[in-house]
């Protein structure tokens, strides 16, 4: 009977990926890619630039290896990083989505709201939200992270979080009723 | 729209989860591809510049050395090349009466 394999651990993995095995690295983004992928998806608008986003922060990844001391656990430091790269994406993009034309989106919040029509609805109105206020929404009110984590992954201090939270409510409020409106 | 408007949307809009399955398709492939592509190593002009100083200093020597030992070069001033023989001959001529 063969003894049971041990998976190696991301540390391990990284030292292999370190020593130039890409195989190694290959296995760490399976590993990781699920979560960064759910994390991308919030912003991306397609698969194409979810791929896009995807590469670009393991590219970041695999070449900040060398940084990574372990004092947080690898999935976070992975996850900081792809927050950080979705953040930089939202305000390359930001000029771009201002002229999604309004035409064919109806908004009506009722008390039961379709969840696809609701997914919808929110994706418009935050194409029309600043970088900081459309992260903030999503890592708060859609990912349920708390002020805290939010914090850690932005690199942004908890008050502030919360004042931006506040304010990027507000202009989601106003958005959605001036699409109302008309 | 109040804030109780807004936190049901954001309830209907949680229980949407997005399918990246196929977006996830060969992207280790797609990753390492590009890892690969970016990790071939850019030399800028001025590294390539410092890695031939050695054979720039081995022809500046050998043009050198070559300068020292050489024998004596003729004039370099087309005037004097021409007129140069001529003089040779005509004092020849002067002292010699051929």
């Amino acid at each position: 009977m063969s003894a049971p394999v041990d998976e190696p651990t991301n540390e391990r993995l990284i030292q292999f990926t370190l020593a130039g095995d890409d195989e190694a690295f290959a296995e760490l983004v399976r590993r990781h890619k699920r979560k960064v992928f759910s994390i991308a998806a919030r912003f991306a608008h397609n698969d194409h630039e979810l791929d896009d986003i995807c590469q670009e922060i393991f590219v970041k990844v695999y070449q900040n290896l060398k940084g990574f001391r372990g004092e947080a656990p690898f999935e976070h430091w992975v996850s900081r990083i792809a927050v950080r790269s979705c953040y930089d994406f939202l305000r390359a993009t930001r000029r771009a989505r201002q002229n999604v034309p309004l035409d064919g989106i109806e908004i009506g919040v009722t008390d039961n709201v379709n969840p696809a029509r609701a997914a919808e609805v929110l994706r418009w109105a935050m194409t029309q939200l600043s970088a900081d206020e459309r992260l903030v929404i999503t890592l708060l009110e859609l990912e349920e992270k708390s002020v805290r984590e939010v914090a850690a992954l932005t690199g942004w201090s908890e008050s502030n979080v919360k004042v931006r939270a506040h304010r990027a409510r507000n202009a989601l409020k106003k958005v959605l009723e001036r699409s109302h409106e008309r | 729209m109040n804030d109780e408007q807004l936190n049901r949307l954001f309830k209907a809009a949680r229980a949407v989860i997005s399918d990246t399955e196929r977006a996830e398709l060969g992207f280790e492939t797609r990753l390492l591809a590009r890892v690969r592509l970016e990790r071939v190593p850019f030399i800028p002009w001025a590294v390539i510049a410092w890695r031939l100083m050695p054979a720039f200093v081995v022809i500046v020597v050998a043009v050198g050395v070559w300068a020292i030992a050489a024998p004596g070069a003729g004039p370099t001033d087309l005037r004097s090349v021409i007129v140069g023989d001529q003089e040779e001959r005509t004092l020849v001529t002067y002292f010699t009466g051929d």
